[in-house]
């Protein structure tokens, strides 16, 4: 056979088998995969307010969600531009809603904000004025130094803190990755208590 | 059978992928400031080399020579993705643990290299051994690495606690330049190894040689 038919053959057979084998497999776990991250997801949740079932705000009040994710930084940057991108609503990913006995017991707010490498996702729960607690949802910083986020000693310190309290601990060596999940913490529960109207607020399960 | 074990512990010492034929360094460096990360990462690629030699072991007939480094990659990125997504589905909590690692193994050269220079020659009982011998030395070679910078950087290794709080820990072996100077200590140190029992085996053998002219 002709080589410059050969070739291509060749190439066309090898990318028609890998891809047939590709699909069949993604088919075959996307169900199961999808199914995992949902019962990952319920699991976290649960574990940062407990509660009969969750919600997302997305779906309950499209509005409150809404002007949630399209906030802009308070106080005011002085560059204009800074302000309508590093707004923390953009920081704001989504909110589920923690609902016992048909009541809203809290929100949990799944935050997200570029660490040392890549973006940190990270939920929070907040109920009454106070943080419940905060757990790593997805991040891929630097095995060792980046990943301590993950540790019960920096996790902890923010269980079951009010809503003034602003100073927290970073990690030694994890700067970067450490002040990402703070400032961001910092920064959404400042945007919360000063942007949010009484009514907004007891949509979401904290005090007025 | 001499010849598939002198291939297996080929893999192993004289042409260790990483401290002797210098391949797959990048996740080498980025996987070890942690003995269990370099110990995954290695047993992962062993699976997808296994994978990939056994592939282009028998498609090598089929396979033009010309076209024959795209279709290679085709083959080792597809197994790359089938495994993450195996993974992923059925085993999820280790898949969490390797997250980025696993789409890594697509660029690590040890894959193309075996595949080239070896699977796509050699019969598929060999390439299966050549495989797993590759995989056992580059996985060694990491796990040692790794446990060397694990213990300097943090006083641990496989996150076990060795060293008190008097341990003063070097931060930079956590990080690349400590990865690089670990490196090339322990190649530094192999070779001197080697030749050290080089030497022995020759002293070995001109003894024995010696003998036999004295007795016959």
């Amino acid at each position: 056979m002709k080589e410059t038919i050969k070739i291509p053959l060749a190439l066309a057979i090898v990318c028609l088998v890998s891809a047939l084998l590709l699909s069949l497999t993604y088919d075959l776990t996307r169900p199961i995969i999808d199914d995992t991250d949902q019962n990952l997801l319920q699991d976290q949740l649960s574990g940062i307010i407990k509660a009969e079932s969750y919600s997302k705000l997305s779906d309950e009040n499209a509005e409150l969600f809404g002007k949630l994710t399209s906030a802009s930084s308070s106080p005011p940057q002085p560059d204009p531009a800074q302000s309508a991108s590093a707004g923390v609503g953009s920081l704001i990913k989504e909110v589920y809603l923690a609902k016992s006995s048909n009541s809203i017991a809290g929100s949990i707010f799944l935050l997200s904000k570029p660490g040392y490498s890549g973006d940190i996702k990270f939920l929070v729960g907040f109920q009454a004025n106070k943080i419940t607690q905060v757990s790593i949802f997805t991040q891929t910083e630097t095995p060792g130094l980046g990943t301590r986020i993950e540790e019960e000693g920096f996790l902890s310190q923010f269980s079951n803190q009010p809503f003034t309290k602003k100073d927290y601990d970073t990690i030694t060596g994890a700067t970067i990755s450490s002040l990402a999940v703070i400032d961001t913490l910092t920064e959404t529960i400042q945007f919360i208590v000063a942007d949010l109207s009484t009514d907004e607020k007891r949509k979401l399960g904290l005090s007025p | 059978m001499a010849k598939a074990w002198k291939i297996f512990i080929d893999g192993i010492w004289d042409s260790n992928p990483v401290l002797r034929l210098i391949l797959g360094i990048c996740p080498t460096l980025a996987v070890t400031n942690l003995a269990f990360n370099g110990f995954i990462m290695g047993i992962s690629t062993l699976f997808v080399l296994l994978a990939s030699e056994i592939v282009t072991s028998i498609i090598k007939g089929f396979v033009p020579k010309k076209a024959r480094i795209p279709i290679f990659i085709v083959v080792i990125a597809s197994f790359v993705t089938i495994i993450d997504l195996l993974l992923h589905a059925y085993l999820p909590v280790t898949h969490k643990l390797l997250g980025v690692f696993v789409p890594l193994i697509v660029v690590n050269c040890i894959i193309l290299g075996r595949v080239e220079t070896f699977s796509s020659k050699n019969p598929f009982l060999l390439s299966i051994v050549d495989a797993i011998g590759m995989g056992i030395g580059f996985t060694l070679a990491l796990t040692v690495l790794g446990s060397i910078r694990e213990l300097l950087g943090f006083g641990a290794i496989f996150s076990f606690q060795v060293a008190g709080s008097w341990f003063n820990p070097l931060v930079v072996m956590i990080l690349p330049a400590g990865a690089f100077i670990t490196l090339g200590m322990l190649m530094a140190l192999m070779n001197y190894l080697d030749d050290k029992l080089n030497n022995k085996l020759k002293s070995k053998s001109k003894a024995q040689t010696e003998q036999k002219q004295v007795t016959s």
